[in-house]
């Protein structure tokens, strides 16, 4: 297989990846932030001005089910309408599922899309159309959004562009692999001893005997053939040079109440450790929550988590607790209009129970919830029908979403980027920004 | 009886033949998308209409369309105003928009066929699909590409049907449809379009050379019929071929490709003494008799066999893995061990093939186990509908499960008196059914007829699908990519090739010795990478080699060899990192640098992935390689021990970690570099010397 010869086609202006990590690199060599800073500011590639500095993606791995989360029916029969109540929020007319309480009460600073429609029903293809806004094709892998930006728009920090917790999971960087990874934290941020594997020099070996190595190495590499250096490898020596990589990790240093407050489980944490990250510059980070393919018993897998919790523990209260605080907490600190916040999976879920107290999977119409970023919060964007078998109003297709989350990170979704091969294929193809979405977000 | 319009069209019809249901209407709604997955095809339907997947159940669709709900889509005095028109002709609302404005062919050719009646041919069943021609070239760019498509039914026989049927691009940016029958091909390379025409899909190929200067690949008869066939797609791609690999380069490739491990010392200035032809063949024949040979064989076929623990049996997987392991070092054929491994019953402690039908939890799963480790297909996507891209149906795969259905999968495999599927279509239980061929007889053991099934001519589905996956591991990339998706619709890069190596290793008694000697000693396998700069294509086709990191297992096995101090897997009781094979149970060495540990989703391809973030971090920063360069037992702190010189030191470690002498310059230079009065200072500049070896792309790569 080639190694990475992927570039942006549109614009000469604009750096390239690897002049960025290069960048990145001289920090080490004596490179002051301002400089760096106004190196990025020249190289920025929107048209636009835009808000949104970094995107937290929280994946709802599995589809979550769009009925008992985002878009209750409380008015139909009892097999569709499923185990839960609706309850009203913040906004009123606006109805979530009960097991949503925190989320009711900040649901003035959300935009929620209850309109997305797609043909596509299994995981894998559902995913990469989600993450990437094409529907996949056997001729070309299409990298995500996390990939896209951190491709775009490098941050120029030390700390990596795209931080995935605790891994990526199904959401990949395609076509651009050789150029962009996202550095997987591992490990689980709830528990008391959580830190970044590798990130502490080994015995013996600091900084000075790893850029000594470094030099050596590209010796070797240069005789060895005439390829540019290994991006992982660039990327792994900045972290290691940074001197804040390991303090942007460690979530001792938060508070016991702001922990407490997003909830002590493992997607709670992951959500605080996300803010962290931002908070130091890092342009994306996601994070893979996984279990939502909820084939059978709904009130286990979604309200108790175990037989018998009490409050319960499933995926939507662990959920909704860590959401809310983090946009929340995004909006103390003055960080929710530059941040923009995105909680969806690849489908939702069919409207009829089934026989198992579950639901299969439904991609022709199910909800995402966006904040912050700029985006007007306090609306709701489309509709379903009257059971959330189809929409009923506006919509909205993946291409679409992604199209937006472009627009909303200022990345002309018309970019060009090109494959191993050669082949110039536009950041988004098929999708027009959801004028809701993006309407007063910079134009 | 007869309404006055209807006797009009009985007129009408003594002058044209009336539309028929499956000759027309099918292809009409196939066209239209329809049928698609995303719309009245989906297995729940839409708006109340279901239809079968692109018109694989024509009596279904003919009850959906005509009889359903009293028959209320049709309305037989007046044909305009039946829904089946109004609705895709945009006169009512429909979900799916307007398809066809009235007035349009396919709308004329719909009334056409309401005012006759709705008339059925079920003698119209398609027998074959052919597209003439099924590959051609085209050299000038953008250039055009012309096909007729041909089927043969029960009831018409031969006719030509290129304006029926529906085309589909993969790659737009490649190839575009113009017209029926005619596409714009943009790009070169081997470009496929998929022709779909009812129940049946095949490929049209089209290729367009990349050049058509420099020397032609030679085909001539001194060459083996396999490179004949690589050189000929070379000429007709207009690729040159790179030159032979040095003797060294060669000499690590095959001893990493077979033995998953580097060439000693011994070894490297034993072959460079006399690089012959001949001596290759022995390199190779030695290789294969090995441990080496079979730790490393039998960890690539227990992934393809799913090969995993089971809770609370550890016997199972130990049995089954020095069963596939002796088999493979006392080189059984590839044939002999399918047949085993799909008629074993038995006492899984005691018969290592029994056990692989535990590594499966039911029948279903049992039968994709089987199409994709013996075939190379994905026989699973005909679950919930007729394979869409394949010509396997639901009755196939369903049937191919009725088979394993009265398989007992515990300690004792049996065939219990019971046990069947339930075929997703009917409802009922699956009749078993040799896929694409036959039902069997109920009520008793058909595995021999499944292992049967595997090995007749002219298919081949065991020697094509095996051949393309050693290539693959051989080459980086199989014949057919990926190597788990045989399918009609995927083709290959040479299908010619493949199809003569699967014939020729069929009749060599399926030996995977025979096929790996073969190959290694071909000179497609022997060429060198190509310059910085070699397109990608180069590779594609085996103009060139492609470089390919180590798999984890193999990487960690080469370092253990460079540094003299070996891993320990505890969990796994052996040092060698070639013998984990349980994917299940932690290796944390070897999980920290990427080795697959989900059985179901380790994909070949996913044996050495490109090392990420985190990988290369834990390369750069841990005690992965650290432990190994200060250990007072290896072999660096031995050297400078012993008083070794550093260029001695130098050139023992370039030697080992990259198979090759260092050169004159290279010595002088890091002789100097590496020097220090300092003893302490000495030892780290050589450590990092060697770490910086061990980082190299010459070192982590196979090229």
């Amino acid at each position: 297989m080639r190694r990475p010869t992927s570039r942006i086609g549109f614009d000469p202006s604009v750096s390239t990846r690897r002049q960025a990590i290069q960048l990145g690199a001289l920090t080490a060599f004596g490179m002051t932030l301002p400089q760096l800073l106004r190196r990025r500011a020249d190289a920025g590639c929107s048209h636009r001005s835009t808000r949104a500095r970094s995107c937290i993606l929280l994946w709802l791995d599995g589809g979550p089910s769009h009925l008992e989360t985002l878009d209750p029916k409380p008015e139909s029969p009892v097999e569709v309408r499923g185990p839960f109540d609706a309850i009203s929020t913040a906004v009123p007319g606006l109805f979530l599922s009960e097991l949503m309480t925190q989320t009711a009460q900040i649901a003035n600073q959300l935009t929620i899309v209850r309109s997305l429609t797609s043909p596509l029903g299994e995981h894998g293809l559902a995913n990469t159309y989600l993450q990437t806004g094409y529907q996949p094709s056997p001729v070309i892998r299409y990298p995500g959004m996390a990939a896209v930006s951190a491709f775009l728009r490098p941050s120029g920090s030390a700390l990596p562009d795209w931080i995935a917790i605790p891994n990526a999971g199904s959401m990949n960087a395609g076509f651009l692999s050789d150029s962009v990874q996202a550095f997987e934290t591992g490990g689980d941020p709830a528990k008391p001893d959580f830190r970044i594997r590798d990130l502490d020099f080994f015995p013996e070996v600091g900084l000075e005997r790893l850029q000594r190595r470094r030099s050596f190495l590209r010796e070797l590499d240069r005789e060895s053939a005439a390829q540019p250096d290994d991006p992982a490898l660039v990327q792994a020596m900045t972290l290691l040079e940074a001197a804040n990589a390991r303090e942007a990790f460690d979530l001792q240093q938060e508070d016991a109440r702001t922990r407490s407050h997003y909830g002590g489980r493992t997607f709670g944490q992951s959500c605080l450790l996300a803010r962290r990250l931002v908070e130091r510059g890092v342009p994306f980070v996601t994070i893979n929550s996984r279990g939502w393919d909820t084939h059978e018993d709904l009130t286990l897998r979604l309200r108790d988590g175990f037989t018998g919790a009490n409050p319960g523990v499933g995926l939507i209260p662990l959920f909704d607790q860590a959401f809310a605080a983090l946009v929340s907490d995004l909006d103390d600190r003055g960080m929710l209009d530059e941040t923009l916040v995105i909680a969806m999976g690849e489908f939702g879920r069919t409207p009829r129970i089934n026989t198992r107290g579950g639901r299969d999977h439904w991609p022709r119409v199910f909800s995402a919830v966006l904040a912050g970023g700029g985006v007007p919060s306090g609306q709701i964007i489309g509709a379903s029908d009257r059971i959330g078998e189809s929409p009923a109003d506006t919509p909205v297709s993946p291409a679409d979403l992604v199209c937006s989350v472009y627009s909303l990170l200022g990345i002309d979704p018309r970019t060009e980027m090109q494959t191993a091969d050669g082949r110039p294929i536009q950041v988004n193809r098929n999708g027009k920004p959801i004028p809701q979405l993006t309407s007063l977000a910079g134009e | 009886m007869m309404t006055p319009a209807g006797l009009l069209f009985c007129l009408a019809l003594l002058f044209s033949e009336p539309p028929q249901f499956e000759a027309d209407i099918l292809p009409l709604l196939t066209r239209q998308g329809c049928n698609s997955g995303a719309c009245h095809g989906a297995a729940a339907g839409r708006g109340g209409l279901r239809l079968s997947l692109f018109a694989s159940d024509p009596d279904a669709d003919h009850a959906a369309l005509v009889l359903a709900h009293d028959g209320r889509r049709i309305n037989n005095v007046s044909a305009e105003r039946s829904l089946l028109f109004r609705k895709p002709t945009g006169d009512l609302n429909h979900g799916g928009d307007e398809r066809f404005p009235p007035g349009s062919d396919d709308a004329n050719l719909l009334l056409d066929w309401i005012r006759a009646g709705t008339p059925r041919d079920i003698e119209y069943v398609t027998q074959e699909l052919i597209v003439r021609p099924a590959i051609t070239s085209v050299s000038q760019l953008p250039g055009n590409a012309s096909f007729q498509v041909f089927v043969r039914t029960r009831s018409a026989g031969l006719e030509e049907v290129t304006h029926k049927v529906t085309v589909l691009s993969h790659d737009p940016a490649a190839v575009q449809i113009i017209a029926p029958g005619l596409v714009q091909v943009l790009r070169s390379g081997q470009h496929t379009v998929l022709v779909r025409y009812l129940d049946r899909i095949i490929p049209f190929t089209v290729r367009s050379p990349f050049g058509t200067a420099g020397e032609q690949a030679t085909t001539d008869d001194l060459l083996s019929p396999l490179d004949r066939h690589v050189n000929a797609v070379l000429s007709e791609m207009g690729l040159q071929p790179q030159p032979p690999a040095p003797p060294d380069r060669w000499l690590r490739r095959v001893t990493l490709d077979l033995a998953g491990r580097l060439p000693t010392l011994r070894e490297q200035q034993a072959f460079l003494a006399t690089p012959h032809h001949s001596v290759r063949r022995e390199v190779v024949q030695r290789l294969l008799q090995e441990e080496s040979f079979a730790d490393f064989w039998t960890l690539q076929l227990s992934r393809v066999l799913n090969l995993h623990s089971l809770p609370n049996d550890h016997r199972v997987l130990q049995t089954s893995a020095e069963w596939l392991r002796r088999a493979i070092s006392e080189d059984r054929g590839i044939d002999w061990l399918m047949q085993q491994i799909v008629t074993a019953t038995g006492d899984s402690h005691e018969n290592g093939a029994a056990g692989f039908s535990r590594m499966v939890p039911d029948a279903r799963s049992h039968a994709e186990l089987i199409g994709s480790a013996f075939a190379g297909i994905r026989i699973g996507c005909a679950n919930c509908h007729d394979h869409p891209l394949d010509r396997w149906t639901q009755d196939d795969f369903h049937g191919l499960a009725a088979v394993f259905s009265r398989l007992q999968r515990q300690q004792h495999v049996m065939l219990a008196q019971r046990g069947s599927v339930t075929n997703v279509r009917t409802g009922e239980p699956a009749i078993p059914r040799i896929p694409g061929q036959r039902y069997l007889e109920d009520n008793a053991d058909h595995r021999a007829a499944v292992s049967d099934w595997l090995l007749q001519a002219p298919d081949y589905l065991l020697a094509r699908n095996f051949v393309n996956r050693v290539w693959a591991q051989l080459f980086g990339r199989g014949l057919v990519d990926p190597v788990d998706n045989l399918s009609q619709t995927n083709p290959s890069t040479h299908p010619e090739l493949l199809r003569w190596l699967a014939e020729d290793f069929a009749s060599n008694g399926y030996s995977l010795q025979s096929l790996l000697l073969q190959i290694t000693l071909s000179d497609a396998y022997g060429r060198s990478a190509g310059p910085a700069g070699t397109p990608a294509a180069a590779e594609l086709f085996f103009a060139a080699r492609a470089a390919r990191p180590l798999e984890p297992a193999v990487f960690l096995n080469a370092v253990a060899t460079v540094t003299g101090v070996p891993y320990d897997f505890s969990e796994h009781a052996t040092n060698s990192p070639l013998q984990v094979i349980d994917p299940l149970t932690p290796a944390p060495q070897l999980d920290a640098i990427g080795r697959c540990q989900d059985p179901m989703t380790c994909r070949p391809a996913d044996a050495a992935p490109a090392d990420n973030l985190t990988i290369t971090l834990h390369r750069l920063n841990s005690g992965l390689l650290n432990e190994r360069l200060q250990s007072s037992d290896g072999r660096l702190q031995q050297r400078v021990q012993a008083g070794h010189t550093t260029e001695e030191i130098v050139a023992e470690f370039v030697q080992l970690a990259l198979s090759r002498s260092p050169t004159e310059t290279e010595l002088d230079h890091w002789s100097r570099t590496l020097s220090s009065d300092d003893p302490q200072q000495r030892i780290h500049l050589l450590e990092d010397f060697v770490w910086s070896l061990l980082n190299s792309r010459g070192f982590r790569e196979n090229h």
